[in-house]
C-alpha cells in the first residue's frame, strides 16, 4: 500500500538575526492511509514544524528548501498556492493545540463552521448550517442546533476543542494533523476529547498524524510511531515494539524518564544535559552530548537510518551492540500505566 | 348545492391538509403571501407617512414662507420628505438587524435565547453613556442641518439683501437684532444664514477627508503587517516619511500649488476637493503606524493560522479575520480625524487658502479680522460653532472608544 504522506528528506530552516535555525535536519517519515501515527518528542525539536511544513503555514521567516512532501502522488512543496489552499482544509485538516484561541472571538460558532465547508464546497448557508450541525452532534456538543448560535467566549476549552475537531472534520479530510490536541485542557477533558479524536478517526477511515509528548497517549491510540530529537526522526516503527524494545539511546531515556506506579522513588529520572540548540547544533549525532553510550564516531559522523526488523527504523551508529531491553519491571509498569489511561478514558 | 358547497369544503381542507403536511404552499400562494405581508408592514405605512409629510411640508412652506421659499417650496418639500423616509427605513433595518432572532426555534420546538452580538453589545453600552447620547445627537443634527440648510436659512447666505434694509435692522455690519439674529458681515451678508451654510463644507471637508485617510492608512497598514518582509519595509519608511513633514507647511504648500501653481487645469477643481484631497493625502501616516501593528498582533494569534489551514486565501484572511478585529480602534481614530479634518479646514481657511466663493467657518473668521473691535460676534458665531462641532466629534469619538473597548475605561 502507497502512504498516503510520504516525507522525504526534507530540510527546513529558520532565518533569525541571531542566525539560522536548523529546525527540521533532513526528516523523513510516512503516513498510511486509514493509519493513526504518532509524532513524539520533547519541545523543540521540531515537531510543529513538521506539520507545518507539510501544510505550508510555516511562519515569514521559515522555508523549507528542500526535499519532497508527496501527498496522494503529488509534492505539495511544489503545488502552486491556489492548489495548495484546496488542499488545506478539504485534503489535509489540522487541530492546534489551544483551543482558546484557535477561534475567532468575534463569529459566532455557525459562521466559523461553515466557513470551511462555504469555501471548499459549492453549497447553500442551509446545506452548510446543516451539516456543521450534524458534526457537533457527532462529536458530542449537546443541543448542537441551539448553541451553533453562540459565541467562542460561551464554551468551554473542551467543548471548543471538540468544536475545532468538528470543524478540521467537516469536508471528511484524508489526513488529520492534531499538534497536541491535548495538552492546554485538564486531565479528565483529556480523556474525553482523546476518545472523541479515536472514535472520529475509526469511524471515518483517517489517517491521523498526531504531535505529542504523552507517551500514555500515543500508546493509546496510534499503530505506529517516529521519535524526534533535534530536527531529526531518530527512530520510528511499530508503537509496541517500540514501548517494548526501544533501539535508540534516547527513546530508551525516554521511557526510562516516565515516572513509575509500582516502584516507590522520590526523584524521577532524567535525561542529563539540554535540548540542543538549533542555530548552531551539535555535529555527527545530535544527541551524543547526552548520550550515555557516545562514542568518538558520534561526535563526527552523521548516523543513517538503518532499517530493520518489520518497518522499523533506527538512526544511530551502536544501535545493534547496545543492550537497551526495558526490564521485567518496567514492562509492568507499562502496562499498568496504559491500564490507568484506560481507565481513566 | 350544499352537497356541492360540502364536495369543494372537502377538497379545500383536503388540500390544505397536504399543504400542512409538506408544510409548504404552492408557489404562487406563497409568493402572494409574502408580497402582501411585506407591503403590509414595510411599504404601506411608509408610503402613508410620506405623503402625509410631503404634503404637509408643501402647505407649511407654500403658505408661511417667503416669495423664494414658495416657488421652490414642492422641491423643498420633496427633500425632506424622502430624506426622512430613507432614514426611517434605514433605522427600520438597523433595528431589525440588531433584533435579528432574539430567540431562536429548535427543531424540538423549544426556545433559547440568542446570545447578543458584539454590535448590541456595544450598542448597549453606549446607550448607558449620556454624553455620548448628546453628543451623537449633536452630531446627527449638524449633518442634518448641513444637508438641508438651502431650507433653513431665512436668507440666502451669499445674497446681499440685507443690505438694502438698513431701516429694519440690516444694512453692512449691524449687529444681531431680531430680524438678523447674528447681525451682518462687511458686505451686508446675513451672518446667521452663513453660519448654517459654513457647516455644509466643515463637515464634508471632515468626513471625506477622513475617509480618504482611512482607506489609504488602512489599506497599507493591513498590507504591512500581513506581508511584512519588504512590503513591510517600504510601506513604513514612507509612513515614517509622512510623519516626519510639518503638515501644516505642506497642506499650505500644496493648496497654493492646486490654486495658483502653472498647470492651469487644477485650478477646476473645487475648494473644499482641494482641501479634502490635501488632508486625505497627508493624514494617513498615524493609522496605518497603528493598523500595523495590530494586524501584526493578531496575525500571530492562532485563528489566522487555523483560518490558513482551512484553505482561506490572504484576501478573506484580511478582511474577514484581521480587519474586523480591529475595527474598535479604526472606527475611533476615524471619528477624531473627522474632528481634526474640520479644523485643519477652519486653519487653512483662516489662514487665506480658502476661496472667498466658498462660505466657510475659518474663510469667515479670516473675513471678520478687521471688524473686531466693533463687530466681535462676525468672528465669535463662527468660531464658536467650530468649536462645537469640533467638541461634538472629539465626545463621539472618546464614547466609542468606551463602548467598543470597556476595557479601556478602568
Amino acid at each position: 500500500m502507497d502512504p498516503i504522506l510520504d516525507v522525504r528528506n526534507i530540510y527546513t530552516y529558520f532565518y533569525t538575526e541571531s542566525g539560522i535555525v536548523e529546525a527540521l535536519d533532513g526528516v523523513s517519515f510516512d503516513v498510511m492511509p486509514r493509519e493513526p501515527v504518532g509524532v513524539v518528542g520533547e519541545s523543540g525539536c521540531g515537531k510543529t514544524v513538521t506539520a507545518k511544513s507539510v501544510l505550508r503555514i510555516l511562519d515569514k521567516n521559515g522555508r523549507t528548501i528542500s526535499g519532497e512532501i508527496m501527498y496522494k502522488g503529488a509534492d505539495l512543496l511544489k503545488l502552486p498556492d491556489l492548489q495548495m489552499r484546496r488542499i488545506r482544509g478539504k485534503e489535509i485538516a489540522m487541530i492546534f493545540q489551544d483551543p482558546m484561541t484557535s477561534l475567532n472571538p468575534i463569529f459566532r460558532i455557525e459562521d466559523q463552521m461553515t466557513e470551511v465547508i462555504s469555501l471548499h464546497r459549492k453549497c447553500g448557508k442551509k446545506e452548510a448550517k446543516e451539516i456543521a450541525i450534524e458534526m457537533l452532534d457527532q462529536v458530542g456538543i449537546p443541543d448542537a442546533e441551539k448553541r451553533i448560535i453562540d459565541y467562542p467566549h460561551q464554551f468551554s476549552g473542551g467543548m471548543r476543542q471538540r468544536i475545532l475537531i468538528a470543524r478540521a472534520l467537516s469536508l471528511q479530510p484524508s489526513l488529520l494533523i492534531a499538534d497536541e490536541p491535548t495538552t492546554a485542557l485538564d486531565v479528565t477533558i483529556q480523556a474525553q476529547v482523546l476518545e472523541i479524536i479515536k472514535e472520529m478517526q475509526k469511524k471515518l477511515g483517517l489517517a491521523m498524524m498526531l504531535i505529542t509528548h504523552n507517551l500514555g497517549v500515543v500508546a493509546e491510540i496510534t499503530k505506529r510511531v517516529h521519535i524526534f530529537y533535534g530536527g531529526r526522526v531518530v527512530e520510528s516503527g511499530p508503537t509496541e515494539e517500540i514501548f517494548l524494545n526501544p533501539k535508540h539511546p534516547y527513546t530508551f531515556a525516554l521511557f526510562e524518564s516516565i515516572p513509575s506506579l509500582e516502584v516507590d522513588k522520590t526523584k524521577l529520572e532524567t535525561i542529563p544535559g539540554m535540548v540542543p540548540r538549533l542555530i548552531n547544533p551539535p555535529k555527527g549525532c545530535r544527541f551524543h552530548p547526552r548520550c550515555k553510550y557516545a562514542t568518538e564516531v558520534c561526535s563526527r559522523v552523521r548516523p543513517p537510518e538503518i532499517e530493520f526488523g518489520k518497518g522499523r527504523r533506527v538512526a544511530c551508529h551502536h544501535f545493534d551492540e547496545l543492550d537497551l531491553h526495558i526490564g521485567k519491571d518496567a514492562l509492568s509498569e507499562k502496562t499498568a500505566q496504559k491500564n490507568q489511561v484506560k481507565e481513566e478514558v | 348545492m350544499s352537497e356541492i358547497i360540502k364536495k369543494q369544503l372537502e377538497n379545500f381542507s383536503k388540500r390544505t391538509d397536504n399543504y400542512m403536511k409538506e408544510k409548504r404552499l404552492p408557489n404562487s400562494m406563497r409568493w402572494i403571501g409574502a408580497i402582501s405581508i411585506f407591503w403590509k408592514h414595510y411599504f404601506l405605512n411608509y408610503i402613508v407617512e410620506y405623503l402625509t409629510i410631503l404634503i404637509g411640508l408643501f402647505l407649511i412652506f407654500f403658505f408661511l414662507g417667503s416669495v423664494k421659499v414658495r416657488t421652490y417650496s414642492i422641491v423643498y418639500a420633496f427633500i425632506i420628505a424622502t430624506v426622512w423616509i430613507v432614514l426611517r427605513i434605514v433605522w427600520k433595518f438597523f433595528r431589525a438587524a440588531a433584533k435579528k432572532q432574539e430567540f431562536i426555534i429548535a427543531k424540538d420546538g423549544t426556545l433559547r435565547e440568542r446570545s447578543p452580538s458584539q454590535w448590541s453589545l456595544v450598542w448597549r453600552r453606549y446607550k448607558k453613556n449620556k454624553i455620548a447620547l448628546i453628543s451623537g445627537a449633536i452630531v446627527i443634527a449638524v449633518t442634518i442641518i448641513a444637508i438641508v440648510y438651502p431650507i433653513l436659512v431665512p436668507y440666502s447666505p451669499t445674497g446681499i439683501t440685507p443690505l438694502y434694509d438698513s431701516w429694519n435692522g440690516g444694512g453692512a455690519l449691524s449687529n444681531p437684532n431680531l430680524k438678523y439674529p447674528g447681525g451682518t458681515d462687511i458686505l451686508g451678508r446675513d451672518e446667521f444664514s452663513r453660519i448654517l451654510a459654513g457647516s455644509e463644507v466643515s463637515l464634508t471637508v471632515g468626513i471625506f477627508s477622513t475617509i480618504l485617510s482611512v482607506a489609504i492608512g488602512v489599506t497599507l497598514g493591513a498590507l504591512a503587517g500581513y506581508f511584512r518582509g519588504w512590503t513591510e519595509e517600504i510601506i513604513m519608511r514612507l509612513t515614517d516619511m509622512f510623519l516626519a513633514l510639518p503638515f501644516l507647511v505642506i497642506a499650505i504648500l500644496a493648496v497654493s500649488f492646486i490654486r495658483r501653481g502653472r498647470l492651469v487645469f487644477l485650478r477646476q477643481i473645487p475648494q473644499s476637493v482641494v482641501i479634502i484631497l490635501v488632508l486625505g493625502v497627508f493624514g494617513w501616516a498615524g493609522l496605518c503606524r497603528l493598523v500595523s501593528a495590530n494586524t501584526r498582533q493578531i496575525y500571530n494569534l492562532d485563528y489566522v493560522n487555523a483560518a490558513r489551514v482551512l484553505g482561506a486565501s490572504n484576501r478573506r484572511i484580511i478582511m474577514v479575520h484581521i480587519l474586523p478585529n480591529i475595527l474598535a480602534p479604526i472606527i475611533v481614530i476615524g471619528t477624531l480625524a473627522i474632528a481634526g479634518g474640520i479644523l485643519s479646514e477652519a486653519g487653512l481657511t483662516f489662514l487665506g487658502l480658502g476661496s472667498p466663493t466658498t462660505i466657510s467657518w475659518g474663510q469667515m473668521v479670516n473675513e471678520a479680522q478687521t471688524v473686531l473691535k466693533t463687530n466681535p460676534e462676525l468672528a465669535l458665531l463662527p468660531g464658536f460653532a467650530i468649536f462645537f462641532v469640533v467638541l461634538a466629534f472629539n465626545l463621539l469619538g472618546d464614547a466609542l472608544r468606551d463602548a467598543l473597548d470597556p476595557r479601556l475605561r478602568e
